[in-house]
């Protein structure tokens, strides 16, 4: 699955791609294009891919839990429709000008945690977020905060929508070495936190009351699972935009693949996931060459059918649900 | 030694739902908790598993506040079975099995020999050695329940708290699984909806009515044509079981009403003769 990494960086011999990495690990770049492709422009695409696409898995894989629904993906809480309030205003009007090319992930990234907040506010009964609240209240806020997107491109200008429609739909076009340190961080300090919660992720998925009765503080986890999932979701999206599909559909091919206790689902979702995303993007930026074809329509294209199939060979698994 | 509930209260969105509900369950004795829809019975078990808080007093597990233990602490000790159980992902019967061992583990910590041979152990006791690598999902309701209970021995707990556990199954399913509960040799306190069932397996019962117990014992002094009007509003007619001489229910049609006329009796208008052939 690591194998991805070679692959996405493929004109270029695998023997090339890892001399240049080589080189630059033992502190002696060379001057060469080669090295300016490798190490400036595809490598750190790559890894972004990787990072974006674990992160992505492992939110999707827990909110579907927390909320108990195979329907759920990680955009469900409101994250992804904050974050496109909070680009479209940088892109269309220019908010945040002073912080450069950081304004779109920094105006995403304030979006994202507003809504998040709103939604844990408005869901918030009595001690805990109860799974049907959250959905309501994720899925209301959600087309509240599309229509104020649908509404700030509306009153913008009618070139720069267009930046926003590709934001929309997810690209790691513009990835460089100084965005990857924070998606990474959030990811690798997310995994420690869930892999300690493995066996309390099967108890949750027991349904709250038999959790409770297992042993679980199951406000305190929800609470600590809700916060920990749109970080990492709204991380992700700040970085590379809005990519659907992948936080849905990769959760169940990988508990299709090794069943569902998430002290496997989890580690393995973050390798899947992150090959996954540097396959799609790899056939985002081939496919149409030389355009860019946007990842969204790649990782949908792909991850569709591939459930499909799936859940029609194994029916039972998703027998509940129905 | 005993779960003991003294002067339990608990109030739901606003209003009392349990009110002044006090009874022991003495170890290793099998108690039910009987009542119409609505009454409270669920209600007093999910407060003894912390899904609801009291408002008013105390539940004590062997002298102990049992709110005071950490939750993971009152796992070890009461293990639940609940009513209507479903399953979004699906897990194999082996993995549904380990999940009840979540309170004895920490954070990191892996399954160890003792876990595998508990959980072995667990599902041989119920019976469902041959389903161990099934998924869950894809057992009947009585497999379904015979599993739930072995995840409930895995917890180890000496305590059995069941809510309804014959609900939906057929005849033998519910004989067998409360069978298979009173043999376990451990505290059980259920909620029953059948009111028969439940005198046959039962030592001492608890009538709830509004919240409020309004009658408790033996089943035989609480199962009687009286405080079943009493309690559900309902005509029945109570005898002993040939057996075993518990309470029996069996319901009565409405005065007046006549009943269906039944073929082949005495009086009805008979089958064909080669129909039986």
């Amino acid at each position: 699955m690591t194998l991805g990494v070679a692959i996405g960086s493929v004109p270029l011999s695998p023997a090339a791609v890892w001399g240049v990495i080589a080189s630059h690990l033992a502190g002696h770049p060379h001057d060469s294009v080669a090295d300016a492709i490798v190490w400036e422009i595809r490598l750190p695409r790559v890894l972004l891919a990787a990072v974006v696409g674990a992160a992505l898995t492992t939110a999707g894989t827990v909110v579907q839990v927390l909320v108990r629904n195979s329907l759920a993906d990680p955009f469900l809480l409101g994250v992804s429709s904050g974050a496109s309030v909070g680009a479209t205003a940088v892109l269309l009007f220019g908010a945040l000008a002073s912080l450069g090319a950081w304004a779109i992930s920094a105006g995403s990234v304030l979006g994202a945690l507003g809504a998040m907040a709103a939604v844990f506010l408005v869901s918030r009964k009595g001690r805990g977020l109860a799974p049907t609240q959250l959905i309501l209240c994720g899925v209301v806020l959600s087309a509240l905060f599309e229509s104020v997107t649908s509404f700030l491109i509306f009153r913008g200008n009618p070139q720069a929508t267009q930046s926003v429609l590709f934001w929309l739909l997810g690209s790691f076009g513009l990835a460089t070495w100084p965005q990857l340190p924070i998606p990474f961080i959030a990811l690798a300090a997310a995994m420690v936190y869930l892999l300690t919660q493995g066996r309390s992720l099967n108890a949750l998925a027991m349904g709250s009351e038999q959790a409770a009765a297992l042993g679980i503080d199951v406000q305190g986890l929800r609470r600590n699972l809700f916060i920990v999932t749109s970080l990492m979701a709204g991380v992700a999206v700040a970085v590379s935009g809005i990519i659907g599909f992948v936080g849905l559909v990769i959760p169940h091919i990988v508990r299709l693949m090794v069943g569902s206790d998430h002290r496997r689902v989890l580690p393995v979702g973050v390798l899947f996931g992150a090959s996954f995303m540097v396959l799609g993007d790899l056939l985002a930026r081939t496919i149409v060459a030389p355009q860019e074809m946007p990842i969204g329509v790649i990782t949908a294209f792909i991850g569709a059918p591939t459930l499909i199939f799936l859940i029609r060979r194994r029916p039972y698994l998703y027998g509940a649900s129905g | 030694m005993s779960l003991e509930l003294q002067d339990l209260s608990v109030d739901i969105g606003g209003r009392r739902i349990v009110a002044d509900v006090g009874f022991t369950v003495p170890n290793g004795s099998f108690t039910g908790l009987l009542g119409p829809n609505g009454s409270g019975k669920s209600t007093i078990l999910k407060t003894i598993y912390r899904v609801h808080r009291p408002a008013a007093g105390r539940l004590l597990l062997d002298g102990t506040d049992l709110l005071s233990l950490r939750p993971r602490d009152a796992a070890r000790r009461i293990a639940v079975v609940s009513q209507e159980f479903t399953l979004e992902f699906d897990f194999t019967v082996l993995e549904m099995v380990m999940v009840g061992r979540t309170p004895h583990k920490k954070s990191f910590e892996r399954d160890n020999e003792t876990d595998h041979a508990i959980v072995d152990d667990a599902i041989e006791q119920v019976g469902c050695g041959d389903l161990a690598h099934r998924g869950f999902n894809t057992l009947s309701g009585g497999e379904k329940q015979r599993v739930l209970i072995a995840q409930a021995l895995a917890q180890g707990a000496d305590h059995l708290i069941l809510d309804e556990p014959t609900n939906h199954l057929d005849i033998r399913y519910q004989i067998e699984t409360m069978e298979l509960v009173s043999a376990l040799g451990i505290t059980v306190l259920a909620a029953i909806h059948d009111l028969s069932l439940a005198a046959l397996f039962c030592d001492t019962v608890h009538l709830i009515s509004g919240g409020r117990i309004i009658a408790g014992g033996p089943p035989r002094s609480v199962i009687t044509a009286d405080m079943m009007r009493h309690a559900y509003g309902a005509d029945v007619l109570v005898i002993d079981h040939p057996d075993t001489g518990t309470p029996h229910l069996i319901p009565r049609r409405f005065p007046g009403v006549d009943p269906p006329s039944s073929p082949g009796g005495p009086d009805g208008p008979g089958r064909p003769a080669d129909a039986d052939n």
